[in-house]
């Protein structure tokens, strides 16, 4: 099974290339998600490209909605709601 | 007029705060206003367009105009063909076309006006300038509407002592209802507004406000997603949160009472031809279903059998300007042309009645797109519509159905790259699907929702 973080980075470039972003050379986990180059229609975009092969969006279920500032908080809001198996 | 609350007794000395973070007090900004109605005596009373490229330049231009001429028209910043504005000034029967240039506050000069009718042979001596504003409009050319300040400003809270310590932070253009409002409200409410708007990037500018300040902010549900994402967010310490111009769902609401315990957060229903229709501060989604039965003061709402929103105020003062259509029905109801739904003791918005998509504030028309996909070669069929989204409100979804043979993962990077080429990015799918079959009604059109 692939990682999360690996099918999110794939995405992100996938929804760059879509709404003509130019995505930062390195997105590192301190990275600042507004500050990557991708604006919010381009993060609402990877949110729903995520809940199509995921299925779930942790921002609909999550018990105390908070909004990720950097990358590394988006992928751990991910990994805490991905469906335990 | 707004005149008279620039000399409120009690409200904050300073009222608006520039981009250079000078302070201008309502002192100074009432001499300007009298001294520059001085200096322009003859445009006492006419039809006046004002033109302004910043919202600094639009306040004080309303602040001027307010309760000394007929009518003031204010358009959209972002109308630039010259023959829709000179149809609208036609429309308006305007006289006089005035702008600022540089003959603001802090110097001498005198602002710029254009004439184009001299003739003074009626003169308007009333107290209530007309404020003829613009529809946000979805595909077609906005429509112009005709209000007072009174019904542009029910809403407002009139109390400068608590006013007085509240900083509000400008995120909208003031041409725009949502803009006029939350100038209104510093205004008329005693309180300061910082402009900031040379700050294009929103993180600059939230670091802006918190630094000057500001405890008050009115945003759309999208900006504040984004707010909440930016890091200067954690700095500002807000007191009033307001929400409109898209469907304010659950998590950004919770999500903003989680950042900003002590702030008093309202999600308003409102739109340029109703005006201010109601604030929902309960924190939750949608309004209570009791109000069908018993509405906030002022107003009446009721939901139509093909489950739209309807209101109706007490006393209707605002019009279209064109007498060809009418704002209100017979029975004296706005209908919102908003889709709801009653779930327990809710009432949820689910989006606009001709199918037209928000996203983050732009509207999208599912045909515009639909002609757009259905142009690419190999496509049989295609159904645009609408989809939630928790960050967004909502997003476009694409469904489409190749012709026999052609290759669907071919086809779907064919479908991208016209939509690329042909579409702004708001409109372009978010999600395409592809399948093998659509459902058609019996009158073989694809049912869309």
């Amino acid at each position: 099974m692939k990682q999360l973080d690996q099918i999110i980075r794939e995405h992100l470039s996938a929804v760059a290339e879509d709404t003509g972003a130019q995505l930062t050379n390195e997105i590192t986990p301190d990275t600042v998600l507004l500050q990557t180059g991708m604006d919010s229609l381009g993060f609402a975009i990877l949110v729903a490209r995520l809940e199509s092969e995921l299925e779930y969006d942790p921002f609909v279920i999550m018990e105390k909605p908070c909004y990720p500032t950097t990358y590394g908080e988006f992928l751990a809001i991910y990994e805490k709601y991905a469906p335990q198996n | 007029m707004l005149l008279n609350y620039l000399q409120t007794k009690n409200a904050a000395p300073a009222f608006l705060i520039d981009d250079e973070g000078a302070d201008l007090s309502r002192a100074s900004l009432a001499k300007w206003v009298t001294a520059t109605r001085n200096q322009l005596g003859k445009l006492k009373g006419r039809r006046v367009a004002l033109k302004s490229r910043s919202n600094y330049e639009l306040i004080l231009l309303l602040l001027l105009c307010d309760g000394w001429v007929e009518a003031l028209l204010i358009l959209p910043d972002d109308l630039s063909e010259e023959d829709i504005v000179h149809a609208y000034y036609q429309q308006s029967n305007i006289d006089a076309i005035i702008s600022l240039g540089d003959a603001l506050p802090s110097n001498l000069d005198v602002p710029q006006i254009e004439w184009l009718n001299t003739n003074t042979t009626k003169l308007w001596n009333g107290n209530n300038t007309s404020w003829v504003i613009a529809t946000s409009g979805t595909t077609n050319v906005p429509k112009l509407v005709e209000h007072t300040l009174e019904s542009l400003s029910n809403s407002v809270k009139l109390d400068p002592q608590r006013g007085r310590d509240i900083m509000w932070g400008l995120l909208y253009a003031v041409s725009r209802f949502a803009g006029l409002q939350v100038f209104l409200q510093s205004l008329m409410g005693g309180s300061s507004l910082l402009i900031g708007e040379k700050h294009e990037d929103i993180e600059q500018r939230i670091s802006y406000f918190s630094k000057h300040g500001c405890n008050a902010l009115s945003a759309t549900p999208t900006l504040w997603r984004k707010i909440l994402m930016s890091p200067s967010a954690s700095k500002m310490n807000l007191r009033i949160i307001t929400l409109g111009g898209e469907i304010s769902n659950q998590t950004v609401l919770s999500a903003l009472a989680g950042k900003y315990p002590n702030a008093r957060i309202r999600h308003i229903y409102a739109s340029t031809e109703v005006g201010v229709g109601f604030a929902v501060t309960d924190g939750k989604e949608g309004f209570p279903a009791l109000w069908l039965d018993s509405p906030p003061s002022g107003i009446e709402l009721a939901v139509s059998r093909e489950s739209k929103l309807k209101i109706r105020r007490g006393k209707l003062t605002q019009s279209y300007l064109s007498d060809e259509v009418q704002l209100a029905e017979d029975d004296g109801f706005i209908d919102t042309g908003d889709l709801v739904e009653i779930c327990n003791d809710r009432v949820l918005f689910r989006g606009r009645e001709n199918g037209a998509i928000n996203v983050g504030g732009n509207k999208v028309q599912p045909e515009e797109i639909e002609s757009v996909i259905s142009g690419v070669q190999g496509v049989a069929l295609v159904k645009v519509r609408g989809i939630t989204n928790s960050m967004m409100g909502s997003l476009v979804e694409a469904t489409v159905v190749p012709r026999a043979g052609i290759d669907p993962d071919e086809l779907r990077t064919k479908v991208m790259k016209r939509c690329r080429e042909q579409l702004d990015a708001f409109k372009r799918p978010a999600i395409l699907k592809m399948v093998e079959d659509l459902k058609t009604n019996a009158s073989g059109k694809i049912i869309r929702n």
